[in-house]
C-alpha cells in the first residue's frame, strides 16, 4: 500500500479517468472525488480503479424523483449531475426522497453531495450519513459495492464524526490507475526531447 | 450576481482584461513590492525572524549536510540541504537528470537526527524518493560551473571574485525544480491555510530559495577554506549581495497559470487594485518622489546588468533600456493633479510593453503603505469553484461567452496556423511539452491549455440550444463541454481569470508565460535559452538569512 498525498490521488484519478475516456471536465470531477473520499479514510482510488477498469456506465435519464439508465450508471457523471441540479426541480433538493437505479460503485457519489445538510445515502447493503464536509456509516461496505440502486433522503444532524487518517492506496489499484494514466501521456520523440531543455549546454 | 447581470462588473479604475491579460504584456512583466519574494522578506523582517545554521556537516570535498533554521513569532521552519559531488557529465538542469550538485527540502519545524537520516535517503533522490507530511517542498540545484569554481579559486587564493565574472552569471547555483504542495510525499497547503505566513501564495518556495541562497554563499566559502587555509578570506559583502539564485525552467511551469484560472485572476486583480489605488492619489509627496528616483535609477542599472543572448529578449532588452531613460526624465516633470495617473497616461502612449511594465513596478514602490496589505489578497481556493453552476440559463452562460471570450470567438482554427501547436505530457517523468499537430505524433492525447478553442466549441455547441435550457441539462447531454463551461463561469466572476490569447497558435511563445510567473515569484534578468525555457535570478541585492540582525 501506499500512501499518496490528496493532491497526488486527485491528479492520478484525474489523468486515469481520462485515460479511461472520460471526457476532461468529467475526470476533474472523479479526481476531486477520489482525493475528497482518500483524506476521509476512505478508499476512492481504489474504488475509482475499479470502476474505471471495467465497461464504463452511463449518464443517468434525469427526472423528478427517479433516475434511471439502460445499464449501470456512471458514478462520476451521476454524481456530477446531482451536484449540478441541486437547485432544480429534478436534483435532491431535501423536500423528496431521490431514487437512482443501479450505480456502478455508488461510494463515489459521495463526495458531490457533501457541503449540505445532512442527507442519508442507502444503499443495497450500506448506508451512510453525509453531512456537511463529513461522511459516517457504513463506509467501508460501501466502498466495497460494485453496483446499487441508491436512495437520497433528508435526515437529522450526524453524530460529527472526526476526520480519519487519510486511506492508503492498494497497490493494485495503484497500478490499474497508473496504467490509465498512462494513456493520456505521449512517448518521447528526439524533437520533443530536444525543446524541453536549454538551447546550450548546462555545464557554463 | 443574478441573471441579469451574468457577468461582474470590473471595480472603477481597472484596466480592461482585453489589455491586460494579453500574452505578450504578461511576458514583459516585471516584478514588484507585491511580488512574493518581497512579501516574504517584509515578513521576516517585520516580525523579527531568526535565523542560524545548527548543523554544518561538509567535508572537503564539498560532501555532506547542512540545516537552515527560520524561527518565526509561532512556528519554525528548517531547510535541510544536501551536498553532492557531482560529476560534470551528469550535470542537467532538465526534469529528466537524476543527479544534482545539491538537495533540499523544507521542513515544517526542525528535523531530528531519524529525520535527517530518513530525508538522506531519499531528498537526494528527488522524484524517486518520497518526503512526508512534515515536509513542505523538495528541490535540488546545479552550480554556475564557471562562475563556482572562479569564486572558490580566488577566495581560496585570498582575492575576491572578479566583479564582471559576477555580474555576468548573477548566481552561484540555480534551482532546477522547487515541487510544493502535495508533490512527492509532501504536505498539502491546504493544510497550511490558516497560517498567516502561508497566506499569500508560494511562500515555503520562496524561504526554501531564500535559504538556499544563503547555503551557496555558505559551500563557495568552506570550499575556499578548505582548499585556501589561513590564506582564503570570505566574500565581499558587495559581491555577495549581488548573487541571486539562479533558476532554470521549462514547459513545466506554462500550464500552471492556466490550470489556476482563480489565481492568475486575484494575482492581476491585486496588480490593478493597487495600480488604480497610486493612479488615484491626488499629489506627488516630495519623499514618494525620491523614493521613484531611486526606483527609477535602480531598474536602469539592473536593466544594464541584465544579460541576454536570446533575439527576442536582446530587442525587448534595447527597448527597455530606452524607456527606463523616458521614465527618468517624465518623473522629474511630474506635476499637476493626479500627478500618477498622468505619469501612467504618459507611459501608456509613450512606451514599449517591457518599458509600461517597468514604470508600473516603479510606480509602485514608494507607496507600501497604501498597497502591502494586497499580499493577503493573493492567494486563491481553487476548490471553491469546483462546483458549477447547475441553475444558469444558457442564455446566461452565452452572455458570459460574448463578454469573456469575444477576443476567442472571432479566432478562425480552421486556419492551420491557428491550431499549430498541442500541448501534451511526456511519458518520460510526465513533464508537460508542446507538440507541433502537423508533424509530431500525440495529438491525440492533447491536453486542456487551449481555452480559446475549448470556449469556441462550446459557443458553437450551444446555438439551437433553448434559451430556458439549464447548464445542468446541457453539460448532462455535452460532458466534452463541462471544462469549458466551469472556465466560462469562473471568467464570469474573475475578469482576469483567462489568458487572451490563442495558446495553441503557432507563434504563441511559452515564455511569456512563465515571465508572467516568474515575475509575480519577484524573478528578475530573464534570459531566454529557447522559446520554451529560461533562466532568471531570484533574491538579487536581497539580504542573507544569517546576516539579519
Amino acid at each position: 500500500m501506499t500512501l499518496l498525498t490528496r493532491p497526488e490521488v486527485e491528479s492520478l484519478c484525474t489523468k486515469a479517468a481520462r485515460g479511461a475516456g472520460l471526457p476532461w471536465g468529467l475526470a476533474d470531477e472523479a479526481g476531486f472525488a477520489a482525493g475528497w473520499l482518500q483524506a476521509r479514510g476512505i478508499d476512492g482510488a481504489g474504488a475509482l480503479a475499479a470502476y474505471l477498469a471495467g465497461p464504463l456506465g452511463q449518464a443517468p435519464q434525469v427526472g423528478v424523483a427517479r433516475w434511471s439508465g439502460a445499464g449501470p450508471l456512471c458514478p462520476i457523471a451521476t454524481g456530477a449531475a446531482l451536484a449540478d441540479h441541486r437547485e432544480l426541480p429534478q436534483g435532491f433538493t431535501g423536500h423528496a426522497p431521490l431514487v437512482i437505479d443501479g450505480v456502478a460503485w455508488p461510494i463515489l457519489l459521495v463526495p458531490f453531495l457533501s457541503g449540505d445538510s445532512a442527507l442519508s445515502v442507502a444503499c443495497d447493503a450500506a448506508n451512510v450519513v453525509i453531512d456537511g464536509d463529513t461522511v459516517e456509516g457504513d463506509c467501508t461496505a460501501l466502498a466495497r459495492l460494485p453496483v446499487s440502486s441508491v436512495t437520497l433522503n433528508r435526515t437529522a444532524s450526524a453524530s460529527g464524526a472526526v476526520m480519519p487518517r487519510p486511506c492508503p492506496v492498494e497497490l493494485g489499484d495503484l497500478s490499474v490507475l497508473e496504467r490509465l494514466a498512462f494513456e493520456t501521456a505521449v512517448p518521447p520523440s528526439a524533437q520533443s526531447r530536444a525543446d524541453a531543455g536549454a538551447a546550450g549546454s548546462d555545464n557554463d | 450576481m443574478t441573471d441579469a447581470a451574468p457577468v461582474s462588473p470590473l471595480p472603477h479604475g481597472y484596466r480592461d482584461p482585453d489589455t491586460v491579460m494579453r500574452l505578450a504584456r504578461l511576458g514583459s512583466a516585471h516584478p514588484t513590492r507585491l511580488s512574493f519574494l518581497r512579501i516574504l522578506l517584509r515578513r521576516v523582517q517585520d516580525e523579527g525572524w531568526r535565523f542560524d545554521r545548527p548543523l554544518w556537516d561538509v567535508d572537503a570535498q564539498g560532501v555532506g549536510r547542512a540545516v537552515y533554521r527560520a524561527r518565526g513569532p509561532e512556528r519554525t521552519y528548517s531547510l535541510v540541504a544536501f551536498a553532492h559531488d557531482l560529476p560534470d557529465d551528469q550535470r542537467s538542469d532538465r526534469v529528466i537528470a537524476t543527479a544534482w550538485d545539491a538537495t533540499f527540502a523544507l521542513v515544517d519545524g526542525e528535523p531530528t537526527a531519524a529525520d535527517l537520516d530518513r530525508l538522506a535517503a531519499n531528498v537526494p533522490l528527488q522524484e524517486a524518493g518520497r518526503v512526508g507530511p512534515h515536509e513542505l517542498t523538495l528541490s535540488r540545484a546545479n552550480r554556475s560551473v564557471r562562475l563556482f569554481a572562479h569564486v572558490v579559486e580566488r577566495l581560496a587564493a585570498g582575492q575576491q571574485p572578479d566583479v564582471e565574472q559576477i555580474a555576468s552569471v548573477g548566481y552561484l547555483m540555480r534551482t532546477t525544480a522547487v515541487y510544493g504542495s502535495g508533490k512527492f510525499g509532501a504536505a498539502d497547503y491546504r493544510d497550511l491555510s490558516t497560517r498567516a505566513e502561508c497566506l499569500p501564495p508560494f511562500q515555503p518556495e520562496m524561504l526554501t530559495v531564500w535559504l538556499i541562497r544563503q547555503f551557496t554563499v555558505d559551500i563557495v566559502e568552506h570550499l575556499a577554506q578548505v582548499r585556501g587555509g589561513a590564506q582564503a578570506v570570505r566574500l565581499d559583502a558587495r559581491l555577495k549581495a549581488a548573487l541571486g539564485v539562479g533558476n532554470s525552467t521549462g514547459l513545466g511551469m506554462a500550464p500552471f497559470l492556466v490550470r489556476h484560472p482563480v489565481l492568475l485572476n486575484n494575482w492581476v486583480m491585486v496588480r490593478e487594485e493597487a495600480l488604480s489605488r497610486v493612479r488615484a492619489l491626488d499629489r506627488a509627496t516630495p519623499a514618494q518622489k525620491s523614493a521613484l528616483r531611486v526606483t527609477v535609477r535602480q531598474a536602469i542599472e539592473n536593466a544594464a546588468a541584465w544579460r541576454s543572448e536570446h533575439p527576442l529578449q536582446v530587442v525587448k532588452l534595447a527597448d527597455l533600456r530606452c524607456d527606463l531613460s523616458a521614465i527618468a526624465v517624465q518623473v522629474e516633470v511630474m506635476e499637476g493633479p493626479h500627478p500618477w495617473d498622468a505619469l501612467w497616461r504618459w507611459g501608456e502612449g509613450a512606451l514599449s510593453l517591457e518599458g509600461q511594465e517597468a514604470l508600473f513596478a516603479a510606480m509602485l514602490e514608494p507607496h507600501g503603505d497604501l498597497i502591502d496589505g494586497l499580499a493577503d489578497c493573493l492567494g486563491a481556493d481553487e476548490g471553491a469553484t469546483q462546483r458549477l453552476r447547475g441553475a444558469m440559463r444558457l442564455d446566461t452562460l452565452r452572455a458570459v461567452l460574448r463578454d469573456r471570450y469575444a477576443w476567442a470567438l472571432g479566432i478562425d482554427f480552421d486556419n492551420p496556423q491557428a491550431r499549430a501547436r498541442f500541448w501534451y505530457v511526456s511519458q518520460e517523468k510526465l513533464e508537460p511539452r508542446l507538440g507541433e499537430r502537423a508533424s509530431d505524433e500525440g495529438a491525440g492525447r492533447e491536453h486542456p491549455l487551449d481555452t480559446a478553442r475549448m470556449a469556441q466549441a462550446l459557443w458553437r455547441a450551444l446555438h439551437g440550444e433553448p434559451d430556458g435550457e439549464t447548464v445542468a441539462g446541457f453539460v448532462l447531454r455535452h460532458p466534452e463541454h463541462r471544462q469549458a463551461v466551469r472556465r466560462a463561469q469562473i471568467a464570469a466572476r474573475h475578469p482576469y481569470a483567462e489568458v487572451r490569447d490563442n495558446l495553441i497558435a503557432h507563434d504563441m511563445l511559452p515564455i511569456d508565460l512563465m515571465r508572467f510567473k516568474l515575475a509575480n515569484f519577484g524573478a528578475s534578468h530573464f534570459d531566454p535559452r529557447s522559446d520554451k525555457w529560461v533562466r532568471i535570478s531570484l533574491f538579487q541585492n536581497a539580504p542573507y538569512p544569517l546576516d539579519l540582525p
